[in-house]
């Protein structure tokens, strides 16, 4: 079966960033990083590593060089030991792309450090809480994942990792099919999408009735944004802890971007939930 | 390995007149604007001379041209978020790739041994934004490749379209 294995996921609050200095905003989360980047590669030394740093939330802090994600990139590069590279041009759905280039140019290295940030540290309203999906928490979560044998499969699989854009204009009419085609490919995987509030939820639920996916959890987070797909599968009720189980993942972004990934955990995978005050 | 490519600066004195889609005005953040201008170090004097708008059809055009004539076989791209309009659908093609700084994706590729053209630019797109108005455009071939003449005038006449004032540049380093 085509599908990126995933060892770990790690989600942690990110609160400890809102509202710090820009100075003292790189060393924070560079250690907070590096730190959860390590607890991985300890695991496994003399292993290959390629970490990609996306987010949504820290937009304005970049273009307006608040703080400079080359420098981030850099420090935590230098404190893992591990190329590190950060991209936020796809919004929700950069962790995907960012999949796909790695599939495309990189499947000589096997493991894939994912790391998608969210944070508020300007302390906008925009991020906690907006006119167009509703609430907004933050977190950063870090996923573990490990190509297969032959990775070029996974590209040759049109549904094993795909992206793709619908019209921001009917977005979720657009993107309701897309999962009706990514599914009917694999019935066999639980999907796992973004946190929508309610109404727009509702607009999926005839599409999703035929297939298996996990519960929404935007009464409990909000929106997570990249993180969405990740903490559903993190704190997926039907799963028994060492079972085997094979995702549908899916992350849309407000300009229309979208990504779908099939990836699995087995029994050896590690999940990590910091648990915090939610909304 | 072989470095050819642009290297250039936008210049406010080579903008001509334009009507431009009235798309700018959808800002989602206007709550926040006080509040966030207020904590940024933007460079009020650095003018806009190009817009989200422009910018983006400048990539789909140049985008389309490198990958159309296959004057590149993949190519990076500094995108700097937010955007107030979404991106061309060229740049979701998978020869594509969006990162916030190239050096290190193209060093990767480099190292692998794979020609790749990097789209640098850093443009200042909105009021807030950071950006020099700089731009770079190298095509990268590890193993001394080099675009002909032809190819390079391609490019040329897309970047021609900006307001800017341009170099061509080249340079060659003997393989490690």
């Amino acid at each position: 079966m085509n599908s990126l294995r995933i060892n770990s996921i790690n989600i942690v609050q990110s609160g400890f960033l809102n509202g710090l200095p820009a100075a003292d905003f790189v060393a924070a989360l560079s250690s907070k990083l590096i730190a959860l980047t390590e607890a991985v590669t300890s695991t496994r030394p003399q292993t290959a590593f390629s970490h990609y740093i996306c987010s949504s939330t820290l937009d304005i802090v970049c273009s307006g060089a608040w703080f400079e994600p080359a420098e981030l990139s850099q420090v935590v590069a230098t404190g893992t030991g591990i190329s590190c590279t950060y991209s936020n041009a796809m919004q929700c759905a950069t962790w995907g792309f960012l999949v796909r280039q790695h599939l495309l140019h990189k499947p000589d290295v096997k493991h894939i450090l994912l790391t998608i940030v969210d944070a508020n540290p300007l302390q906008m309203r925009f991020w906690e809480d907006n006119v167009s999906w509703g609430k907004t928490s933050h977190r950063i979560t870090q996923v573990h994942l490990e190509l297969p044998d032959q990775p070029a499969a996974l590209l040759t699989d049109v549904e094993a990792i795909r992206i793709g854009k619908c019209n921001p204009t009917v977005m979720l009419y657009e993107y309701a099919g897309e999962i009706q085609k990514a599914a009917l490919r694999h019935p066999e995987r639980t999907i796992a999408l973004c946190f929508f509030e309610g109404k727009m939820r509702k607009g999926l639920k005839r599409t999703l009735a035929e297939f298996p996916y996990l519960p929404d959890l935007y009464d409990e987070y909000g929106h997570v944004c990249g993180s969405d797909p990740w903490i559903s599968i993190a704190r997926d009720p039907q799963r028994q802890q060492g079972e085997s189980k094979h995702y549908l993942l899916s992350s849309i972004a407000s300009e229309g971007y979208f990504c779908f990934l099939n990836a699995s955990l087995n029994a050896q995978s590690h999940i990590h939930i910091e648990e915090c005050q939610v909304l | 390995m072989n470095t050819q490519g642009f290297i250039g600066s936008l210049d406010i004195q080579r903008r001509k007149p334009e009507v431009l889609p009235a798309l700018l005005g959808n800002a989602l953040l206007a709550e926040d604007e006080l509040h966030i201008a207020m904590q940024l170090q933007f460079d009020e004097r650095l003018p806009i001379v190009v817009s989200f708008y422009e910018y983006y059809r400048f990539l789909d055009r140049f985008v389309s041209t490198v990958l159309t004539h296959e004057l590149a076989p993949r190519i990076l791209v500094r995108i700097k978020m937010p955007s107030t309009i979404p991106l061309p659908c060229i740049l979701l093609d998978a020869r594509v790739a969006i990162f916030h700084d190239l050096d290190v994706e193209s060093a990767e590729l480099t190292a692998r041994g794979l020609d790749h053209l990097c789209i640098d630019a850093n443009f200042k797109l909105y009021s807030w934004s950071a950006g020099d108005n700089s731009f770079a455009i190298r095509f990268v071939s590890p193993r001394g490749h080099r675009l002909d003449s032809a190819a390079l005038q391609q490019m040329q006449d897309v970047i021609a379209t900006l307001p800017a004032n341009f170099n061509c540049v080249s340079s060659q380093q003997p393989e490690e």
